[in-house]
């Protein structure tokens, strides 16, 4: 509690005389302690708890850490420095006005993301949670012009969700009578409902999810990374503080798994048709948030069906995937920052051959594509390969409802992997394979070694977990025990770990082996790319990131709202033909812009009052006071 | 041992008997049965054009493939002898090493720049979406009914013969998928057509277009091999469990695959190319029905 969080609040000193160097290395210090003292919770059995004392309305407040939030504490103290580091960066690269103050509300985010694990104290939390919601809202305004609409969408959604956690509890004070989250038990059904509306909000589960896909094109690249990847399981730790307490029955897990299942499908579907790298990387963060949302709803579904081996493997899938989410996820939004400063755009079918320009951004962005498709090697293969075997164990055990839920889990996992490995295939296909497709490509060169700094950490770290499964086990391990699961599905993992380590060793090794041989005896000589006769080819005859996907547009179709726009051709000599076609959010098309028309004709009714004459405002007063007076008085 | 001197040896043999029987069928006499493995020597000791538009992708690509197709088949047992790793849940490593084998070469694809390589690489990645959940629905409706196991265990302890008439069905079901997951994941007609000359028309031989020499061999021999690893899982279903002479069931079992095959594509046309989607759903649905039937017989109906 004490010197990480002293460090980190002297880190805003910095921040206020505009040195974004010293901010970041200070956050690096700050980190290395707090995480200190959030693994010594994690591994051993002293834990810290404060009680402070305050005016009345709040009381007595407790303020200390459990597993779970030192767990997730891990994740920001890894998080956090990584992407103040290469803000520094980036920022340096990529100037915009405010530096004092972006970096302050920087340094603010990151401190009241910490704060927030260590309040029990429902009144304290709220606070940090607006503290939270709105730092981070003044991170992605950093360039004022583009981002103001979306990060005045970002900072309305955020209020709807902490509306929801208010009412949430507000009713839990009301009937248990206290703000003290440590003593809670089972939850009274209704707030706990509330409670995860609330916190879905913030982690981006559909149908609140339309705020991550318009807010994180426009937030600097650093900002993208630490909300997409850390700031979001800030939501996710309030879920798993619901769940780790409560118990549920089976109609609830199976809402809770639909709601994960379109959350994952949801976003996959629209990463595979955004070619726009930010956005199909913040509609990952949600399809991301579904795959985890799974892996909890296989470990309720283990514990509820009585199949102890289901309930480790989905709860120990959907804590790794927490995990390697903030890696991977990060270590893409920081490349897309570097894409940015090399071409000065972010439109994949704009880009193309990037990989001879910036080879060591295209190696990281490979093995992040590998990370995020879940393809062996990277880390996300591990944690979707327990809640995999978590689920066809379920298949084993004779309980219909868990084997029905099951394979139609099995199923879509399968199919969203899928989509997930397509998506970005075309992604890093388009943007880092082949040749540039526009000038401004072809001019991309190297980003400064600076800027590739934290992403060949994040890439270590994404190849050591990804290799050696247990790494990642171990750290999750303190969190299965403390949620009383059974330990012998741990140790089944562990060793099936171990043996996949070998495996990916040896191919490892062999690819090793034939790249050497390769390497040494084969003499190449370059010549152009077979043109199949045709004598001219230009960059523009290559696949495009929409037609990458369209032999799949057939089956999909249907799920996604798409807007066209042509005039179309008139007359013998036609003057103007166009066709547009680009993809709408249903829930921002049906539930937001209504709402919001309406809540604009509403208020407009009452404009007129607005007049600027003095003589009218004093009338308004005067019938106020005579309302008052009639109010308090009453009619005799 | 002798699964790794079968992985090593014998995937080259399955195209080279597929092309004698389709060259019997339409009355030639054929080339040797070892013709694939004298290609893949002289393929080996060749040199190699590169695109000029390649990057360092091109270049791992085919070997990153082999290995991780090669690491695929050790979890595949070969007749009755055990395979060589297993473990409870490696059935989703297996797909997803056979997963990593493709995504890379579709990087290898869009690496050329040319605008064939793309639309093979899109029409192939395409297929993985339905592909992928029928591959591990077969494995859960195997899951259900042997109990939960590594691919060894699985493959072992399920008998097409077993118990009574639910089993022959769930068997023939698995089978079938199974077999049109290889026609599919082999580039075989109906699907695709790798004697075609018509780039527009080709899937897999579209993606390799501009690969030359040794990465070609190696190209060659890890499509080789996939087929082998589809043909034995369809051959250990139908192993019976008690024979006295399983390596022959085996190899017999292989070579008949490939006999169907072959006749299949002389008797076969291409379908369309923009309807194959949708007939890769069938083995999803297949997959489907077999766990259905499995679990209605479960509940007793």
């Amino acid at each position: 509690m004490s010197i990480g969080f002293i460090i980190l609040f002297l880190g805003l000193i910095p921040a206020l005389w505009k040195r974004s160097g010293l901010f970041s290395i200070v956050w690096l210090m700050g980190s290395g302690f707090i995480a200190f003292e959030y693994l010594e919770v994690l591994y051993s059995r002293n834990v810290q708890d404060y009680l402070l004392l305050f005016p009345d309305p709040i009381g007595t407040a407790n303020i200390g850490l459990n597993k779970l939030s030192a767990f997730f504490g891990v994740i920001f103290s890894i998080g956090l420095p990584l992407g103040m580091l290469y803000g520094h960066f980036y920022l340096k690269e990529h100037p915009g006005p405010g530096l004092r103050s972006h970096l302050f509300w920087l340094g603010l985010l990151g401190l009241s993301m910490h704060g927030l694990l260590w309040m029990r104290h429902s009144l304290l939390f709220l606070m940090l949670w607006e503290v939270m919601s709105i730092s981070s809202f003044l991170c992605v305004i950093q360039d004022r012009s583009a981002s103001l609409k979306a990060a005045l969408n970002y900072i309305i959604t955020m209020q709807i969700g902490a509306g929801f956690l208010i009412a949430g509890f507000g009713l839990l004070y009301l009937q248990t009578g206290s703000f003290d989250l440590s003593t809670l038990a089972a939850m009274p059904r209704l707030p706990m409902y509330l409670l995860m509306i609330g916190f879905a909000f913030k982690a981006g589960f559909v149908p609140f999810s339309s705020w991550l896909p318009q807010a994180h094109p426009v937030a600097p690249a650093h900002v993208s990374g630490i909300m997409s990847a850390m700031m979001i399981k800030a939501g996710l730790y309030g879920i798993l503080v619901i769940i780790s307490i409560n118990s549920f029955n089976l109609r609830e897990i199976a809402i809770f798994c639909l709601i994960s299942v379109v959350t994952a499908f949801w976003g996959v579907i629209h990463a595979m048709i955004s070619s726009n790298v930010k956005k199909a990387l913040a509609f990952s963060s949600i399809e991301n948030m579904g795959i985890i949302g799974i892996g909890l709803s296989v470990g309720l579904l283990g514990l509820d069906a009585g199949i102890p081996m289901m309930a480790t493997l989905g709860f120990a899938g959907a804590l790794l995937h927490t995990f390697f989410h903030s890696l991977f996820k990060a270590l893409l939004f920081y490349l897309s920052g570097n894409i940015l400063c090399a071409s000065h755009t972010l439109e994949a079918d704009q880009l193309g051959g990037l990989a001879k320009a910036m080879p060591r951004s295209a190696a990281c962005f490979l093995i992040g594509t590998f990370a995020i498709s879940a393809l062996p090697i990277g880390n996300a293969f591990i944690s979707e390969f327990s809640i995999y075997t978590g689920l066809l164990s379920a298949m084993a055990a004779h309980d219909l409802p868990a084997i029905v839920i099951s394979v139609v889990l099995l199923a879509a996992m399968a199919f969203i992997g899928a989509l997930a490995l397509i998506a970005f295939a075309k992604l890093f296909g388009i943007i880092f394979l082949g040749e540039p497709r526009s000038e401004q490509a072809t001019k991309a060169r190297e980003c400064p070694r600076g800027m590739c700094l934290p992403q060949v950490v994040l890439v270590a770290g994404i190849l050591l977990t990804g290799i050696f499964g247990n790494v990642g086990l171990r750290f999750v391990k303190p969190l299965l025990r403390w949620m009383q699961l059974d330990m012998s599905g741990y140790i089944g993992l562990r060793n099936t770990f171990s043996q996949i380590s070998i495996v990916l060793g040896i191919v490892l090794l062999v690819f090793g082996l034939l790249y050497l041989i390769r390497k040494l005896c084969v003499k190449d000589i370059v010549s152009p790319t077979w043109g199949c006769g045709y004598h001219k080819p230009s960059p523009r005859m290559q696949y495009t990131s929409l037609a990458f996907v369209h032999p799949l547009s057939y089956f999909l179709k249907p799920f996604i709202l798409i807007k066209k726009e042509r005039i179309k051709a008139e007359g013998l000599f036609a003057r103007e033909v166009e066709y547009a076609e680009h993809s709408e959010d249903p829930f921002w098309k049906c539930i937001v812009e209504p709402v919001s028309k309406a809540l604009n004709w509403f208020f407009g009714l009452f404009s007129g009052m607005h007049n600027g004459r003095t003589d009218a405002y004093i009338a308004w007063c005067v019938g106020f006071l005579i309302v008052v007076l009639v109010w308090v008085l009453g009619f005799k | 041992m002798i699964n790794i001197l079968i992985i090593l040896l014998l995937p080259l043999f399955v195209p080279g008997l597929i092309s004698r029987v389709k060259a019997i069928m339409v009355g030639r006499k054929g080339q040797s049965l070892l013709q694939p493995y004298y290609h893949f020597l002289k393929l080996l000791r060749k040199d190699e054009v590169i695109s000029s538009s390649a990057s360092f992708i091109t270049r791992l690509a085919p070997s990153l493939a082999l290995s991780a197709t090669l690491c695929a088949a050790l979890f595949v047992p070969i007749g009755l002898s055990e395979s060589i790793f297993s473990f409870r849940g490696d059935v989703v490593l297996v797909l997803y090493l056979l997963a990593l084998a493709k995504g890379i070469m579709v990087f290898a694809a869009l690496d050329s720049g040319s605008s064939f390589e793309g639309m093979g690489a899109s029409r192939e990645i395409s297929f993985t979406a339905f592909l992928e959940p029928a591959f591990i629905l077969i494995m859960a409706s195997l899951i259900f009914s042997a109990g939960f196991n590594s691919l060894n265990g699985l493959l072992h302890s399920y008998s097409i013969g077993g118990q009574g008439v639910w089993n022959i069905v769930v068997g023939a079901f698995t089978v079938f998928a199974l077999y049109l997951m290889l026609l599919v994941e082999s580039a075989r007609v109906p699907f695709d057509d790798p004697n075609t000359h018509l780039e527009l028309t080709m899937i897999h031989e579209v993606m390799i277009l501009d690969y030359s020499g040794f990465s070609l061999g190696l190209i060659h021999y890890t499509a080789a091999l996939k087929m082998l690893i589809y043909s034995s899982l369809i051959v250990q279903i139908i192993i019976p469990q008690t024979t006295s002479l399983p390596m022959l069931w085996f190899l017999g079992g292989i070579i008949s695959t490939g006999i169907v095959t072959g006749i299949l594509e002389s008797l076969m046309a291409r379908f369309r190319m923009n309807r194959n989607l949708e007939l890769v759903l069938v083995p999803v649905s297949v997959a489907v029905l077999a766990i259905a039937a499995l679990i209605a017989k479960s509940i007793g109906v």
